[in-house]
């Protein structure tokens, strides 16, 4: 079948939050696996998570045996968008798990999960010692094992019908995401420049002091990659997700199991219209294509609502498609935290709403001429714009307390600011020639820092160029023009 | 000689005025003198009378000398008049009893007692002579029973009241027949549901066959598949106008529903298939039904009230049934479904995989073998889309109708098409190549299952194609669009004039899919699914489908119209701004993207200027007509393609 995408799992970051991401998929699709319910502490130490999981598992007709119950007969998802089917039946998911260091991926071997994914597509480096929060090292790593990963990923390629592209997850602040991310993301878009690479990005809280010192260093490189080759960016911020899971949901500390949940529901419900195909949407390009108007503009934000946990099922109080709608609008409800800019009136490029639920299509025109009406979203001046609204079906399986709910993917130029404020941190550590001499120790940075400078140009220009997409004379503006 | 008189009145031929004439001297043997006048008055009204029986005499026998048409009703209707001259008769009878007890009674008399019968004789005689002049047959007649019925003479109303029961025995019969068994017995044609005459019909049909061959394999499939019962139609001219033309429908209706029970082809292998059919409808109730029918025609008067009462209560009887079986035995729901599914492009993963397998076959001129070629890029596509269900592969197949091999005539009448259409666009509308090609032509063919037809007749099915063809060509323009996106986001130093105008384009499809899918069709699939939820009546049923498509047709203004040039100015618009997305798709495709020529340049320039020009005409069109009550779906496509102002704020 068509359409079908890779994900690329890399490190730390990546992994934890794919598995669970996986998980959700699992569950959305219901499928015997191995897996059993009743053992899961050490995999998720957190009971929320397994709370979520024991309550998705229920909701599915999954036996703890992983066995798929009778009802579970609905046919009209697609479950190849992910998974392939093994010769005895099992679903095996398109995935490629790399790491540096074994922590993550060993949990995930001892979970009740490890009979799931191909035993062949989990590579870990085999001296284990990581990239040590350096992405040169992550990037020189890559490098090296290159050849072992191709392999993997070739015959991926090979196995499906026509891939579609690639789904990478990764972090940018950390060693191996970051940097072997970097790495992976050159080479994949060179060679397979006909497939598209949609990428999930965490960026690293700002709000407090990481213990990653050379984050700063890290962030820029990796986004250059992400500018120049990627064709859509997920933007995962760390420093709202805490923000959302604190003031939204409550949560005093957040976890790495709520905000992983948070994330595993923005990938599976903004894939929904691929694995759920109705009349629209149906591939990945149709869903970009509309978001992304130029090729250096796809930094996506997204929103969900209703947020809620478990334990409270209904602190929103009504859920109707105007209501999804404009929620979605509100900043509090978005997954990136923007800074207010005053010099720029900052303003959308394209909105994607996906809603899913009991949603009457006769509504749809009528929110949308009441968002219009009320001004709650501001366009570009310089093309058509508006908001899509794609009505998604939803797994038959799950239950949930909400009628409606809904996921926004936005191309906003205020993402810049999260730019911003990477190249403002850069500029400080740089300023002082702060723990350049570990970058330095590695081939790329032996002689200069220009990839440095380099990077940060580009990062640079692609500020500028989200600020000059707030004018309308956005259309003759060129980097070269900028200053 | 009193004898003689009443003689000739009760009809016998006798010598009374060859007496009268010739013989005055025996006449003044038994006769006053004054009594003369009243002879002769005598004799008029018994020549009024002879014209009665002899008109009675004529028609009820079956004389093959007659002008006058064949029938029961004309049969049934004399012996209503003979009945109704009982009392007369009666009256001769009487008076020859007082004449032979009194040799001596007066003429005067029998004049008198036959006064009271001149109004009903004449009334009678107005009621032939109508008949006779124009032609009256079947239940015409009824009509023209009616027509005298209303009057304020007791005595001839109680005649005429007789007669038309008489006639209504037959009727009742008739409909009773039809009502309950779907037959006809009508060998002179009379009743007010006629067959058709297939001949004719047939004539006619093949001549229409002719004009449009497109039409014709589904039709004569339909026609075999259900071969009697849309074969019955109401015969306006012999229907009486106290039954409205919505009960004569009604009527109708619950026939041809028994009938096509009757052919149900799950039993065709039964040999007792129609008695069956009955049983499975009517069940207990027929008896019920029988009895009902039974006391209308009973009733001395016809009651118009009660007859449609029951008349209703029957057709809920069949169109309760008929739900049943189609909704539950046929699966409605199901079937609407894949209808949506397939026409509507509900399935957008499979026409996805099916426009990148058929696209080369499609862009072509359709040879003999490209509906092989066609079908088996869908069965790959829906195999591909893992499809569970095998139904959908059963039901659809395609068609793509290449072209006649007079080609030249088919050229001449797109073109004159054209012409017609031509007055603001002539230049680019005259060819639109497309629609020679196989995007133009495709065809999906659903196989409609028993008793789904009454649904999806084949008129039906051409509507849904043209929607077909229509969403089939946004969404391969969208297609088209996206790949040009692909190819642009692997170089990114685009001319970024290119880039706006495939962002435009993009964006003006994208937005049009969704307002033709979200605020069309799926908000209309909504309506119709909760009208039929809330019903139990098939009747229901067919009016919210008829009316889904109908305001899908006009929502995506397809609806068409006799006449070329009244084509839907938003739909020319939309198909010149499909047609311009086919021309950047093409030159983009070839030029120098990442540094335009000087030629390149003014290419993108006049679409540019192209698409300003249409956009503006679109975005006018829309704000002028939207303000109309009707037009709240023009206001909703233009809420999404200038939701930012974009396209309305632009000088041109």
């Amino acid at each position: 079948m068509p359409c079908e995408m890779i994900t690329l799992q890399l490190g730390q970051c990546g992994n934890q939050s794919k598995l669970l991401f996986l998980m959700a998929l699992i569950s959305l699709f219901d499928f015997s696996n191995s897996l059993s319910v009743t053992n899961p502490t050490h995999l998720l130490p957190l009971s929320v998570g397994f709370e979520f999981w024991k309550r998705l598992c229920a909701e599915h007709g999954i036996s703890p045996e992983g066995i798929l119950e009778d009802y579970a007969t609905e046919g009209t998802d697609r479950k190849d968008v992910f998974f392939y089917q093994s010769d005895d039946e099992h679903y095996i998911p398109r995935a490629v798990l790399l790491d540096l260091e074994p922590r993550v991926i060993h949990t995930i071997m001892n979970s009740p999960y490890s009979k799931l994914y191909n035993p062949e597509n989990i590579y870990l480096s085999k001296h284990g010692g990581g990239a040590g929060n350096n992405w040169a090292s992550g990037y020189h790593q890559g490098e090296k094992l290159q050849e072992e990963i191709f392999d993997i990923l070739d015959r991926e390629a090979d196995g499906s019908d026509s891939l579609e592209g690639f789904v990478l997850c990764h972090s940018i602040a950390g060693g191996t995401g970051s940097g072997m991310g970097s790495f992976m993301l050159e080479s994949l878009a060179d060679r397979f420049p006909k497939k598209l690479i949609e990428t999930y990005s965490v960026f690293p809280n700002q709000d407090e002091i990481s213990d990653v010192v050379v984050q700063p260093y890290n962030s820029l490189l990796t986004l250059k990659r992400l500018t120049q080759c990627a064709d859509c960016v997920v933007v995962l911020d760390n420093t709202a997700l805490n923000r959302i899971a604190s003031d939204r949901l409550h949560i005093q500390n957040p976890s790495f199991t709520q905000i992983n949940k948070l994330v595993s529901t923005i990938m599976s419900v903004s894939t929904t219209t691929l694995r759920y195909p109705s009349y629209m949407n149906n591939d990945l390009v149709g869903l970009i294509a509309p978001l992304i108007p130029t090729p250096r503009l796809h930094f996506l934000m997204t929103g969900y609502t209703p947020l809620t946990t478990d334990q409270e099922g209904a602190s929103v109080r009504k859920t109707s498609v105007l209501d999804v709608m404009r929620r979605l609008l509100q900043p509090k409800n978005m997954m990136v935290s923007t800074a207010l800019d005053r010099n720029a009136a900052h303003c959308y490029i394209s909105i994607l709403n996906i809603i899913q639920g009991e949603v009457d299509p006769t509504q749809v025109h009528k929110s949308l001429q009441r968002i219009r009406e009320r001004k709650l979203a501001q366009f570009i001046p310089w093309g058509p714009a508006s908001i899509q609204v794609a009505l998604s079906r939803k797994s038959p399986y799950i239950q949930s307390t909400h009628r409606v709910s809904g996921l926004m993917l936005a191309n906003h130029t205020n993402i810049s600011s999260l730019f911003d404020r990477a190249l403002q941190q850069y500029d400080k550590l740089r300023k002082r020639e702060a723990f350049l001499e570990q970058f330095r120790k590695e081939k790329m940075f032996e002689d200069n820092l220009d990839e440095l400078d380099n990077s940060r140009e580009v990062v640079d220009y692609l500020v500028k160029e989200y600020q000059a997409a707030t004018r309308s004379d956005y259309l003759t503006w060129s980097p070269s023009k900028a200053d | 000689m009193l004898h003689e008189l009443l003689l000739s009145l009760w009809g016998c031929s006798t010598s009374i005025t060859h007496i009268i004439d010739t013989d005055p001297l025996q006449l003044d043997n038994y006769l006053h003198p004054g009594e003369r006048v009243l002879i002769n008055s005598i004799l008029k009204i018994v020549k009024e009378c002879n014209i009665i029986r002899k008109f009675i005499k004529k028609n009820s026998s079956f004389d093959e000398s007659n002008s006058l048409l064949k029938g029961l009703y004309l049969t049934s209707l004399c012996n209503g008049m003979d009945k109704a001259l009982e009392p007369f008769r009666e009256d001769v009878v009487d008076m020859e009893r007082i004449i032979l007890n009194d040799g001596y009674t007066p003429v005067s008399m029998i004049l008198c007692r036959l006064q009271k019968y001149l109004s009903l004789f004449s009334v009678l005689n107005n009621i032939i002579k109508d008949i006779e002049f124009q032609n009256l047959h079947g239940c015409k007649i009824l009509q023209c029973l009616h027509h005298y019925v209303h009057t304020g003479v007791p005595q001839i109303k109680q005649a005429l009241e007789k007669m038309t029961h008489c006639v209504h025995v037959v009727f009742y019969k008739h409909l009773t027949s039809w009502l309950l068994y779907g037959h006809l017995e009508d060998v002179h044609r009379e009743f007010f549901i006629q067959k058709t005459e297939k001949t004719i019909d047939m004539i006619i049909k093949d001549e229409k066959d002719k004009d449009k061959d497109k039409d014709t394999d589904i039709e004569k499939d339909k026609k075999i598949f259900s071969n009697e019962m849309w074969d019955y139609d109401i015969n306006v001219e012999v229907l009486p106008y106290y039954i409205r033309p919505s009960l004569a429908v009604k009527i109708l209706t619950i026939g041809q529903t028994i009938i096509m029970f009757g052919n149900d082809p799950r039993q065709k292998k039964d040999l007792k298939v129609i008695t069956n059919a009955e049983n499975l409808i009517w069940g207990e109730k027929e008896y019920e039904y029988f009895e009902k029918l039974r006391a209308l025609q009973a009733k001395p008067t016809f009651a118009l009230v009660e007859f449609e009462r029951t008349v209703d209560e029957l057709k809920h009887c069949v169109t309760q049934h008929l739900w049943h079986v189609a909704v539950e035995e046929a699966q409605l729901v199901n079937c609407l479904k894949l209808i949506k599914d397939f026409y509507l492009m509900g399935r957008g993963d499979m026409f996805l995989e099916f426009i990148r397998l058929a696209t080369h076959i499609l862009d072509k001129i359709p040879t003999n073998h490209t509906s092989r070629d066609i079908n088996l890029a869908f069965q790959m596509a829906l195999r591909k889309a893992q499809s569970a269900d095998e139904t959908a592969l059963e039901c659809f197949t395609f068609a793509v109708p290449s072209l006649p091999s007079n080609k030249d005539e088919v050229i001449g009448e797109v073109k004159e098409q054209h012409n017609t259409v031509n007055t603001e666009f002539s230049e680019k509308e005259r060819e639109d190549p497309i629609d020679k090609k196989g995007w133009g032509l495709i065809m999906l063919k659903y196989k409609v299952t028993w008793p789904l037809h009454l649904l999806f007749n084949p008129s039906t099915l051409g509507n849904y194609n043209i929607l077909f063809r229509f969403l089939l060509r946004v969404k391969k323009t969208q297609i088209n669009l996206w790949n040009l996106w692909r190819d642009h986001m692997n170089s990114k130093t685009i001319d970024i004039d290119v880039i706006q105008l495939r962002n435009n384009l993009i964006f003006i499809v994208d937005n049009l899919q969704y307002y033709l899918q979200v605020d069309v069709i799926e908000s209309q699939y909504t309506i119709m699914e909760n009208n039929m939820k809330n019903t139990r009546n098939f009747e229901d049923v067919q009016k919210a489908h008829a009316l889904f498509l109908i305001n899908v047709m006009s929502r995506t203004f397809l609806m068409s119209s006799e006449r070329a040039d009244k084509r839907n100015p938003v739909n020319k618009l939309i198909r010149l701004l499909l047609r311009l997305c086919d021309d950047f798709i093409r030159n983009a495709s070839v030029w120098e993207i990442e540094n335009l020529l000087e030629t390149e340049k003014l290419e993108l320039k006049s679409l540019n200027d192209v698409l300003d020009g249409l956009m503006s005409w679109l975005t006018k069109t829309l704000n002028r007509v939207r303000a109309q009550p009707s037009g709240e779906h023009l206001a909703q496509l233009l809420l999404r393609l200038d939701y930012n102002r974009w396209f309305s704020s632009k000088k041109l």
